[in-house]
């Protein structure tokens, strides 16, 4: 079962993607889940569990929102209570704070540990995302499962490698990563600690999936990275 | 005793040579006792900072400057504190291109630092070579060395140089170039006893602007002034 941990959907300046889209997508590349959650210049989490009502069986629906916001908690909290999303996508660089900033963090990872949620990053090797700050969280709270997108590229790849292998609850994700980096991650921080994206429609569903294939012929290793960590990490049935 | 802990002397490629003599011009003329010195980062000129503290004995407290990129850094930098009368080392990751999470560049330098009791100063400015995040761990694995972490986190990264430093009490915040909540914000975290004057001459600042900056921060505490000023400079640099 191959679960894609990202995907942005729905309307933003000059994008309107439908949930229906990316669902041809994923049947078109054999995924049957996939991690949808709001655009991050236009937040809108009700659109996300419109999309969660209507296909339960294939979205697994995550909150988006500005930590700025004066009401960011509220919303996160109806996002876990209210809608039964899976966790929080976070990015540091669009909402403009940097990742180790505890002051503003801390509560947003004080509800992901209250209801058991994870929370899933932005994670390039731009000054506010730098792979250590985000396992800076990670380390601060080991209850909650924190996973980074991109794997650190373009510079700090190997560091986000060795951090996956040092802290227990942190995580890799692949999309947007280069595939030697993506072997380099296999390499030091083991399959169990690579989850598969795609970051669809950004990303090319097939392309992504082609290079965590890429990456070893040990076909156990590749259900691990393409969908059973995914399972493991939201509690949701392997098949 | 006043100590700033951040000035550059000496030659370089394009500016105007910093000589000893004219630093030690406006030192007088603005109070300071003591400055440690370097030279630029990028046209590595030890020789003139040498020259420094050999000519003004007292006056001036000098670090070493090593590309550690180079095959005999580590060798270099062990001759100029076991040889030269060099108290201390000087990185700048940005001009020399390495990250402070690249431990396998640097380490070796601080285990020299770590044989002879030297101080290390950092560039520690919110650039991605140089992040606040990363002198946690650098700090941890060598708990018996001091380092001074310039520019603490210049500007973005302060509230990550305050934590960090309030982690790690071989960690040590510089002044130059903080605005006044981060220079506030600094004392008030770490106390009055980790935070060392740096005024960052010529580059980020004078010293008559940073004196009083600083002195302004250390309002309220107990000694801070003489702490931040000199006391804690004169403690990590082995300076009677």
């Amino acid at each position: 079962m191959i679960i894609d941990m990202l995907a942005h959907i729905g309307i933003k300046k000059g994008e309107n993607y439908k949930v229906e889209s990316l669902l041809e997508l994923m049947d078109q590349n054999g995924v049957e889940k996939c991690m949808i959650c709001s655009q991050l210049e236009t937040v809108d989490n009700d659109y996300i569990y419109d999309c969660c009502k209507r296909y339960p069986d294939r979205v697994i629906g995550f909150a988006v929102i500005n930590p700025w916001d004066i009401d960011g908690e509220a919303e996160v909290e109806k996002c876990y209570r209210d809608y039964g999303f899976y966790g929080l996508k976070m990015n540091a660089i669009r909402f403009g704070y940097s990742a180790d900033r505890h002051s503003i963090l801390d509560p947003y990872f004080d509800l992901c540990e209250k209801y058991g949620k994870c929370v899933v990053a932005h994670g390039q090797s731009d000054m506010f995302s730098i792979p250590d700050k985000w396992a800076e969280m990670a380390k601060t709270y080991p209850k909650v499962p924190v996973m980074l997108y991109h794997m650190g590229v373009p510079l700090m790849y190997e560091r986000a490698c060795e951090l996956a292998r040092d802290v227990p609850n942190f995580y890799l994700s692949t999309c947007g990563a280069y595939v030697p980096v993506m072997r380099m991650g296999y390499e030091i921080a083991g399959p169990e600690k690579i989850l598969f994206s795609s970051d669809a429609p950004f990303g090319d569903m097939g392309q992504e999936i082609a290079k965590v294939k890429y990456i070893t012929r040990n076909e156990a290793d590749q259900e691990i990275m393409l969908g059973k960590n995914a399972a493991d990490m939201l509690g949701i049935a392997y098949r | 005793m006043i100590i700033d802990v951040s000035n550059i002397i000496g030659r370089h490629k394009f500016k105007p040579e910093i000589t000893a003599q004219s630093l030690l011009s406006q030192m007088d003329k603005a109070g300071i006792d003591m400055a440690v010195v370097n030279c630029y980062a990028e046209s590595i000129d030890n020789a003139s900072v040498e020259q420094a503290f050999k000519s003004y004995p007292g006056r001036f407290i000098g670090l070493y400057t090593v590309n550690p990129w180079q095959d005999n850094a580590a060798r270099e930098l062990e001759d100029a504190l076991a040889n030269k009368g060099f108290k201390g080392l000087y990185m700048n990751p940005l001009r020399h291109g390495y990250m402070l999470c690249e431990h396998q560049v640097f380490y070796p330098l601080l285990e020299v630092c770590r044989k002879y009791q030297a101080p290390v100063w950092c560039y520690g400015a919110a650039e991605v070579f140089t992040s606040p995040i990363f002198f946690d761990e650098i700090a941890a694995d060598f708990p018996d060395v001091n380092i001074i972490m310039g520019r603490m986190g210049l500007q973005y990264d302060n509230a990550s140089a305050v934590a960090i430093g309030k982690r790690r009490t071989n960690i040590y915040l510089e002044t130059s170039s903080s605005m006044d909540f981060n220079t506030h914000r600094a004392i008030k975290a770490l106390g009055p006893d980790r935070v060392l004057l740096g005024t960052g001459t010529p580059e980020a600042g004078y010293f008559e602007l940073e004196l009083l900056k600083v002195r302004n921060a250390t309002k309220g505490y107990e000694n801070g002034e003489a702490k931040v000023l000199g006391e804690n400079a004169a403690r990590i640099f082995h300076i009677k």
